[in-house]
Order: structure tokens, then C-alpha cells, then sequence
């Protein structure tokens, strides 16, 4: 086994460090050695968004980024969308508007969408379709949770006003 | 089976938050590959390179000696098993060949094919582990579609498959031809010679896959007392149960499978590939091993669908459809059982037809052993079928949908198997789609083209079992198997509610493991909310009755004075004696004890679903690129329990078809391996790909029900690749007969016609 | 007196009959009576006691799990097909 490094970084708003073997992803670590199974593995190939986090701002998938690069980082995963308890209103969107059937790449999805609306947040439903073209999902066909994440995006324009 | 007359339901037909909802958005619920007991180890499986090859000799030593190996395990360690076939809910299943293809014991059948397994302290050290089995093959020479395979020189996967043909054997000699089948009625060449137009064409689909996000996943501990449980991400737990006990050789009674949420299936789900392996690891190790595909393995290891070679031949005359001919061959994979029946037998679901000739041809070819996908079989002969209709049509100039509607199956109306329908709502939705606002508009613009298709299915019913206790302060446990693919907690919820006149929120709905309630059959063949959700009505009929005596024993008066209504019971006799649900459960200590209905069934009465789908489409003849301009999706789901998720089925069904139709397939290389086992390269559709999916849902509500459901989550896929090929021929003039319609193939076939 | 659809394979074996009419009260007994009409009939169907798994018997439309013994009604249609599976 190699030697194991040593990693601090900020996950979900909380100074956390953990030990990792240099080749493991951020997925693996983040699902094996932190419990935190929110995120998931589809296609450990950057292919399927499954495994979404936002890293230093920026959506990406935790399959391709190695676990030693969270040093110094600050990492959102699906268990830091809800805030003290308090779902998210791109989680209540999705349970209202049915926007999930098995779950598997709501995480992913739900993650993908929070990095949207906080880069863009009155997108175009062309715009959505666009972003989150890199999480699939095999269950809806993809309109209910375009219309939910319109619909979140209208209701933080609102709750902002 | 009488339909509950109700003129407005309270509960059916809302939509309620589903109870799994919060979980599933906040990353708390827990799929397969989540579950980490204490000690876990991980396992993962050797496959094969060759796509047809004799296994010479397994030597696993070296890699034994591995440090952090734990266990390895081949086919040498299950215990012998004679063929013996099962029925295990949905499908005959031979547990041999079940055996074969979870560890392959003489042959491999296709690349891929699971050869031997090693449980490790990591998965790396896992997959060091592997490259240290060496394993002896003599090649063979694979055949890799139904044509080849079909052959009198072709490569024979299994010396002692005969081909069989309704309960008898058809030759005897070694073939690949595992089923040869037949349905014939009236005289089609008669019909053929006096018709006004005649269509012939020939067809191919490839290969796809269910494309469940999901990898396959199984954790299995095996205590030292031989008792096993297993946590898995499954469509049926009772299935992996008796599969895996027949595999090992091992009393149900001492395997436990622990259904885990399940990230899609399809059909996908519902055979056993990892569950007796990861069993045996753990037994040899004595620690709870978990093994994970990853997704080439679920490409090259798992139960993709069949490609076929279907050839249709439509004769209409005076508008009717008067004869149809066909001939469907359909890939097994490496082992018999293709749905191509299932094929034969929908196709011309849709329509009275009273000249029929359909062939079946079930063979088996060196590719992973099929399993279901959603409608198995319908789908590429609805492909077929709907794109002879549509040229009749075009031909005769005729509106496709008023020629679905003239020529419409009814009640009565004989089947190709000579069963005639119930009430069905065939008719219905062909109007629905006629006066549909999509249909009802324009399309214009260069390239473009609208087409339509029809679909049938069937739907199961099968056994289910639930319970339900009643709590102290009037909120009903709904205890139940079936795994929630779709939001099934809801709508078996939603019934209870319906049922026992309380809201949906008193009804807390779980999903438990094979310990816990009775047997229930897969969740799949769109059964769950039809035959659970029978039960779950005569559960809560059931609850009514122990109510009612409980009442009148409160009261002093006989039980048949005593009615439940609303929620509140009454006695007939005595108008002040009145107790809501809450009121008499809060006092169930006292009058008894717990209050706990059941039901257990084998459910009858299914009805079939019908769909009708319009899409516009406009093709970019430079890079072959289609898109999907607009798409509606007609169906009929009896009574729609809860919208939102019988919207969701034919959303997701729609954008299933319409990947199959334009990108899908599996690509072989010449010595049968698949080439594009990866999301990147296997293309299935994204957000970007598709519009909004417009529904209207149809309710010609099942008698065989009480609320008049009938299963909602195959049908919608049956028409798309039908609806979207003949919306390219309007687009561009030309019929697309083989699948995908992918760019390169629409570039290649225009400029050719040019 | 139940009436048997002759599945398309099995016609040959009947005369080329599409349809027969074959007393009994349970399954079991509308296939022994095809068989006595056309032997060979019932081994077509049943196997070990049961009917073959690769097929199914549906009685008056429903498809559904019976047994041999499931009663059938007088006037009743009885159908042989293929075994389906759902997905």
C-alpha cells in the first residue's frame, strides 16, 4: 500500500482532513472514507455526472479529480445543499415538480443545478439543458427536472426581491 | 373483481410528495453500493477476453498468495447443480445456465462473461489480483448476429441445444436456433393478392442496454452458521433469494437479500450476476465482501436486449389492414430465451387484422445473455410494424392515425393467439392523439417531418404480499416488497389512503427485506402498482372489517350493524355511536390489541396498456444530426393513481426509444468485443438532446381492478423508434429500416440517394 | 364443455384444427381430453406435473399463474402461449 497523505481541505462548510492513497479520486475518498455516500459513482469515467461536487466554485466530476487536490480547497457535495436542516429550494422543486423516479443521479443533478443558479440565476430552459448536459439520467426524460429547476430559480429570484 | 364505483377519489389522482422523496434529494438514501458493513472486503470478477472460447484450465494460485487477497472463487465452487428450470416470478429461468453465466464453467460465451472472482482488502489489490489468474482458452471462432448464427456452418455455442417448439423439439441436430414458434390465422396470400397496396421491407435493430446510472452492486456476508444476508440493489428481492440459494445450493430459509434503493433497471435488474459470488467470497474470506461493477463491466457483463432481424409484410385494402406477415429472429445472447414471443404477440396489438403469419426464431449468438428491457421484445417489432403501416398509409395517402382508428382493436377482438381483449383503451387513445394540440398543429420548414406510431403491452400481475398495522394514533404502516424504482411507496400509498378513507400523509409506506413480509414477485413488467396495490386494497379492506368488529364489540352491537365510512364508523342502528379511524385505534390496547391486516395474492385481471405517440423531427442533412422538434405521448393508464409518475414513465420511456432510435447500439468488433463500452461512446440521450415531453394520459379505467389501474411503465416505450424512423422518412423522403438512425447513417444513405 | 385455441405448432398434431372442444372441469382434465383426442397433446404442455415453464395457459383471457388443478368454467376458452416476462 503507499504511503498515505495527509489532506485538510473544507467540505460543506466544515475544516475536515483525511488520509488518501495518491491514486484514489476525490469520489472514492469523499464515499469510502468520509461515509459520505450521498454522491455517487455511475461511470467513474467523467462521463455520467453522478458523482457531481462543486470544487473552488466550479462544478465538477469528483471521479476525475484525485483526492490529494482537495488540499487547501473548499468542496460542496449533495450533503451540504440543505442548510441546517432546511431543504434547499432546488430540493423542494424537485420533490414538488417529481423531478426524481429511481434517485440515483439526483445528487448529481441536484449539485449541477445549485452550480447553475449560482452562476446564472434566471436561466433559459435552453441554457439548463445545456449545463446539465453532462449528468444523465435514464428515469424522466429529463422535463421534470428542467421545470424544477425553473421553478427554483424563479423562487430565489423571488425570495431575493 | 369489481371496479370501486367512485365519481371523485380523494387520494388517487393528487400528487402527494413521494415518502422517499427528502431522502433521495439530500443524498441520505441508501442504493446498493452505499451499504458498509463492518470488516467489509471487496470483490471483483476476472471476465473474458474471447467472445467464444473452451476454458482449458483455471490455475488461481499466484494470485491467492497475493498479500491482501482473501479468497478467490470459480465455477468449481459452486456446488453441482442439474439443469432445473424455475419459474421465479416473471420468467423460466434455468438455473444451470443461470449458474453458467454468473461463473462460466467450460465455455465463455462472449467477452465478458465472468470467468473467476478474488475478494481482496481493497479494490485495487482486487484487480491486481486478477491479472495473476491465468487461465487457459482455446479460441474459438464467435458468430455475432442472428443471419450467421442461423447458418448450417455456423460456430454451435452449446452442442446439446436443440431447437424447441411450443413444448416439443423441433431437428436434431446442434444448432443455434434455441425456439422456433408460429402464429397464424385467415390466409394472408389470398389477402396479399387482392390488396390495394402490399409493403415490404426488412429491419434491424442492434443491441442496447437498459442504461440504468447504476452499476449492478451486491455486499453479501456469510456467517459461520451458514446463514447469509445479502444487500443488493435489486427489482426483486425475492428473485436474488431463490436464484442465489438454487445456485449454492443453500435453503431460502437461511439467505436474507436486504433490498437496497436501486438506481434504475428496466428489466435489467431483476437477473443475478454478482449476489452468488459475492456469497461464495465471503464465505471462503469469513467477512461481508461487496463487489461493484464498474460501467464496462455492465455493458459487457450484464443483460442488454436483443438485436433483430425482423422482416414485415402489410397489405391494406379499402383502408383495413387485411394480412400481415413477418418473420422475427431475435438475439438470445449466449443463452436461450430471447422475448421475441413477446415480439410476435404485441405487434399487432393495436389493430384487427384477420390474416396473420408471424415466424419466431429465438437464437443464440456469442453476446451477453439478453434480459428484459422495458416491453422486452415489443419494441423492435412495434419498430417494424409501424413503419410498414406508416408507408401503407403514405402510399394510399391516408392520415396515419384515422387508419389506426378505422382498423383499432376493441373489446372482443381476437389477438394473434387467439385470446380475445377485454375492455381495452386502444380506441381511445388513437382519438386522443388525433385531437391532440400537437397533431392539431402545423409543421413546417425544410426537413422536417411528423410521424406516428402505436404500441401495445400487456402488463403483468403475479404475487404480492403486504401487511399493514395500524398505529395507536391513527397513522396505518404499510409494510410491503416491492422495490420503488419509480415512486411505487407513493402510489401503493396513495391506495391505502384511497381505500381506508384516511390522507395519504397517515399512511407511512416501507419497503422491507425477505424476512419481513411474504413473497413478491419483481418489481417490473409494469405490475406494482396494479397487483400491490390489490393487495394493499384488500389489506385495507381487511383493516375495515377488524374495525368494524372492534367497533361493535365497543358498542355491544352485532358486527354487521357496524360500517366504515369516510373514515368515521357508524352503527346502522344507533346514529350517535360514531368513532373515527383515530378515535377507535388510539383504544386498540383495549378492545384486542394490535390491529394488522394482510393480503397475499396472485394477482388476475391485468390490462393491457395501449400508447399512441406523435413526434416532429428536423434532420440536418449536412451532419445527419435529428432533432426531436416536439414529442407527445398518448397512453392509457386505466386510472392514473398518481399523475406526476405515470407522467415520469412515459417522459423517461420516451427518451429511452428516442436514443435507441437515433444513437444506441452495442458496436462489435469482428471478434466480438464491444467497442464503445462507455457512456461517452455508448450515447444516451442527455438533457440537451430532447424537448419537453408533452403527456396526455387516458383513462379507461381496468374492471379487473378495483381503482382501475393497469400498468403504466413499459408501453411508452414501444413506440418511439417506430414514431421517430417514420418522422425522418417524412423529413427526408427516405425510410430508415435499420437502428440507429445516427448521424453517420443518415449522412451516408442521403448522399448515396443523391 | 371448454374449447381449446390450438396454438399455430400443435395444429399439425390435431388435424389441423385451430379450435377443439374438450370436457372438464379443471385444466388438467381440458388437456387430458385434447390429449385423448389427439395423443400427444398433454406432454406438448405439461411437464413433471406442471405446465412447461417456456409456456403459459390462459383460461377466459387471464394468463396468471394457474395450477393443473385451477378450476375451469363451462364454455370457457383455453389458450396456450408462450411465456412472457415483463421489464
Amino acid at each position: 500500500m503507499a504511503r498515505r497523505t495527509q489532506v485538510s481541505t473544507r467540505l460543506n462548510g466544515n475544516d475536515i482532513d483525511f488520509l488518501c492513497e495518491p491514486q484514489q479520486s476525490l469520489l472514492e475518498v469523499l464515499r469510502d472514507e468520509l461515509k459520505l455516500t450521498g454522491t455517487k459513482e455511475g461511470c467513474n469515467n467523467g462521463n455520467c455526472g453522478a458523482c457531481s461536487v462543486i470544487l473552488n466554485g466550479r462544478l465538477v466530476d469528483s471521479c476525475c479529480v484525485l483526492a490529494v487536490e482537495a488540499e487547501g480547497a473548499e468542496i460542496t457535495t449533495i450533503e451540504g445543499i440543505a442548510k441546517n436542516g432546511q431543504l434547499h429550494a432546488l430540493q423542494q422543486a424537485f420533490l414538488d415538480e417529481a423531478a426524481l423516479q429511481c434517485g440515483i443521479c439526483t445528487p448529481g443533478l441536484i449539485v449541477a443545478s445549485k452550480a447553475l443558479l449560482d452562476s446564472n440565476p434566471n436561466p433559459s430552459e435552453q441554457e439548463i439543458r445545456f449545463w446539465l448536459a453532462g449528468n444523465l439520467c435514464r428515469c424522466t426524460g429529463y422535463d421534470k427536472i428542467v421545470r424544477a429547476v425553473q421553478k427554483a430559480g424563479r423562487q430565489l429570484q423571488e425570495a431575493k426581491q | 373483481m369489481t371496479t370501486v364505483e367512485r365519481s371523485q377519489y380523494k387520494v388517487i389522482g393528487t400528487r402527494p410528495v413521494r415518502p422517499d422523496g427528502v431522502e433521495k434529494v439530500t443524498g441520505k438514501a441508501l442504493f446498493g453500493a452505499d451499504v458498509q458493513p463492518a470488516g467489509l472486503i471487496h470483490g471483483r470478477v476476472l471476465r473474458s477476453p474471447h467472445a467464444h472460447a473452451r476454458i482449458l484450465r483455471i490455475d488461481t494460485s499466484e494470485a491467492e498468495k497475493l498479500p491482501g487477497v482473501l479468497a478467490v472463487v470459480t465455477h468449481a465452487d459452486f456446488p453441482k447443480t442439474v439443469a432445473r428450470v424455475e419459474q421465479l416470478g416473471e420468467s423460466t429461468i434455468n438455473t444451470n445456465e443461470v449458474g453458467e453465466n454468473v461463473l462460466a464453467s467450460s465455455k465463455v460465451l462472449y467477452r465478458g462473461h465472468a470467468v473467476a472472482a478474488v475478494a481482496a482488502a481493497s479494490r485495487m489489490v482486487a484487480d491486481e489480483a486478477l491479472k495473476h489468474i491465468r487461465v487457459d482458452y482455446e479460441v474459438l471462432p464467435p458468430v455475432l448476429n442472428v443471419i450467421d448464427a442461423m447458418r448450417d456452418d455456423a460456430p454451435i455455442l452449446n452442442e446439446l441445444l436443440r431447437t424447441r417448439s411450443m413444448g416439443g423439439k423441433v431437428g436434431d441436430k446442434p444448432t443455434n436456433i434455441a425456439a422456433y414458434n408460429q402464429f397464424k390465422g385467415g390466409d394472408v396470400e389470398s389477402a396479399f393478392a387482392a390488396a390495394d397496396a402490399v409493403v415490404e421491407h426488412e429491419f434491424t435493430t442492434s443491441m442496447v442496454h437498459q442504461g440504468y446510472i447504476e452499476p449492478q452492486t451486491s455486499t453479501a456476508n456469510w456467517n459461520a452458521d451458514d446463514n447469509i444476508t445479502i444487500w443488493t440493489s435489486t427489482q426483486g428481492a425475492f428473485g436474488v433469494r431463490g436464484l442465489t440459494a438454487q445456485i449454492l445450493k443453500h435453503p431460502i430459509s437461511k439467505v436474507r437479500v436486504i433490498p437496497m434503493e436501486i438506481g434504475g433497471g428496466f428489466g435489467g435488474k431483476s437477473p443475478v450476476y454478482l449476489d452468488p459470488v459475492a456469497a461464495l467470497l465471503s464465505k471462503k474470506s469469513g467477512r461481508p465482501v461487496k463487489m461493484t461493477m464498474s460501467r464496462a463491466e455492465v455493458f459487457e457483463g450484464t443483460g442488454p436486449t436483443s438485436g433483430t432481424v425482423i422482416r414485415v409484410k402489410a397489405a391494406v385494402k379499402d383502408g383495413r389492414l387485411t394480412a400481415v406477415k413477418a418473420d422475427l429472429r431475435y438475439e438470445a445472447g449466449a443463452f436461450p430465451g430471447s422475448s421475441v414471443g413477446a415480439g410476435a404477440m404485441c405487434m399487432l396489438g393495436p389493430y384487427i387484422v384477420e390474416n396473420f403469419e408471424i415466424e419466431t426464431y429465438d437464437v443464440v449468438v456469442n453476446k451477453p445473455k439478453t434480459a428484459a428491457y422495458r416491453a422486452p421484445g415489443a419494441q423492435p417489432a412495434a419498430f417494424a410494424c409501424e413503419s410498414v403501416i406508416d408507408e401503407l398509409c403514405t402510399k394510399l395517402d391516408l392520415d396515419p392515425l384515422e387508419f389506426r382508428l378505422k382498423n383499432s382493436a376493441k373489446e372482443g377482438t381476437r389477438q394473434v393467439t387467439g385470446l380475445p381483449f377485454g375492455r381495452i383503451g386502444c380506441e381511445e387513445v388513437v382519438q386522443a392523439a388525433l385531437s391532440s394540440p400537437h397533431y392539431l398543429s402545423p409543421i413546417e420548414g425544410p426537413n422536417r417531418g411528423r410521424g406516428v406510431a402505436s404500441g401495445f403491452w400487456f402488463n403483468g400481475g403475479m404475487q404480492s404480499s403486504v401487511v399493514v398495522a395500524v398505529n395507536v394514533d391513527g397513522t396505518v404502516n404499510l409494510i410491503e416488497g416491492s422495490a420503488d424504482i419509480g415512486g411505487t411507496r407513493a402510489s401503493l400509498g396513495m391506495q391505502l389512503a384511497e381505500t381506508l378513507s384516511l390522507p395519504f400523509e397517515a399512511i407511512r409506506t416501507s419497503v422491507v427485506d425477505t424476512d419481513s413480509i411474504g413473497h413478491n414477485d419483481v418489481t417490473g413488467g409494469s405490475r406494482t402498482t396494479f397487483a400491490s396495490g390489490m393487495a394493499v386494497h384488500e389489506a385495507g379492506l381487511d383493516i375495515q372489517r377488524q374495525m368494524c368488529a372492534r367497533a361493535a364489540r365497543l358498542w355491544g352491537c352485532p358486527p354487521e350493524d357496524v360500517f366504515y365510512e369516510e373514515g368515521v364508523l357508524h352503527c346502522r342502528t344507533d346514529s350517535t355511536r360514531e368513532l373515527t379511524f383515530a378515535e377507535l385505534a388510539r383504544q386498540s390496547a383495549r378492545t384486542g390489541g394490535p390491529i394488522v391486516g394482510k393480503a397475499s395474492l396472485s394477482a388476475r385481471g391485468a390490462g393491457p396498456a395501449y400508447a399512441t405517440h406523435v413526434v416532429d423531427v428536423e434532420v440536418d442533412p449536412e451532419t445527419g444530426k435529428v432533432s426531436i422538434l416536439r414529442y407527445t405521448a398518448v397512453q392509457d393508464a386505466g386510472t392514473a393513481i398518481h399523475p406526476a409518475y405515470v407522467e415520469g414513465q412515459m417522459q423517461g420511456a420516451v427518451v429511452q426509444g428516442i436514443g435507441w432510435a437515433l444513437n444506441e447500439e452495442y458496436y462489435f468488433s469482428e471478434d466480438g468485443r464491444m467497442l464503445n463500452s462507455s457512456y461517452l461512446d455508448y450515447r444516451m440521450p442527455t438533457a440537451l438532446d430532447v424537448p419537453m415531453i408533452d403527456t396526455i394520459i387516458v383513462e379507461v379505467p381496468n374492471p379487473g381492478h378495483p381503482y382501475g389501474v393497469r400498468g403504466v411503465g413499459e408501453v411508452p416505450i414501444v413506440p418511439p423508434l417506430a414514431a421517430v424512423a417514420n418522422a425522418i422518412a417524412a423529413a427526408t423522403g427516405h425510410r430508415f429500416t435499420d437502428l440507429p438512425i445516427s448521424p453517420r447513417r443518415v449522412v451516408e444513405t442521403l448522399h448515396n440517394l443523391d | 364443455m371448454a374449447t381449446v385455441l390450438v396454438p399455430t405448432m400443435l395444429r399439425s398434431l390435431c388435424d389441423g384444427a385451430a379450435r377443439m372442444d374438450a370436457p372438464g372441469g379443471t385444466l388438467d382434465e381440458v388437456l387430458r381430453a385434447a390429449d385423448r383426442r389427439f395423443p400427444g397433446f398433454y406432454a406438448r404442455v405439461v411437464d413433471a406435473g406442471t405446465v412447461r415453464p417456456e409456456l403459459a395457459v390462459a383460461v377466459d383471457g387471464e394468463a396468471s399463474g394457474f395450477s393443473l388443478h385451477e378450476p375451469v368454467p363451462p364454455d370457457a376458452e383455453v389458450a396456450i402461449i408462450p411465456a412472457i416476462s415483463g421489464g
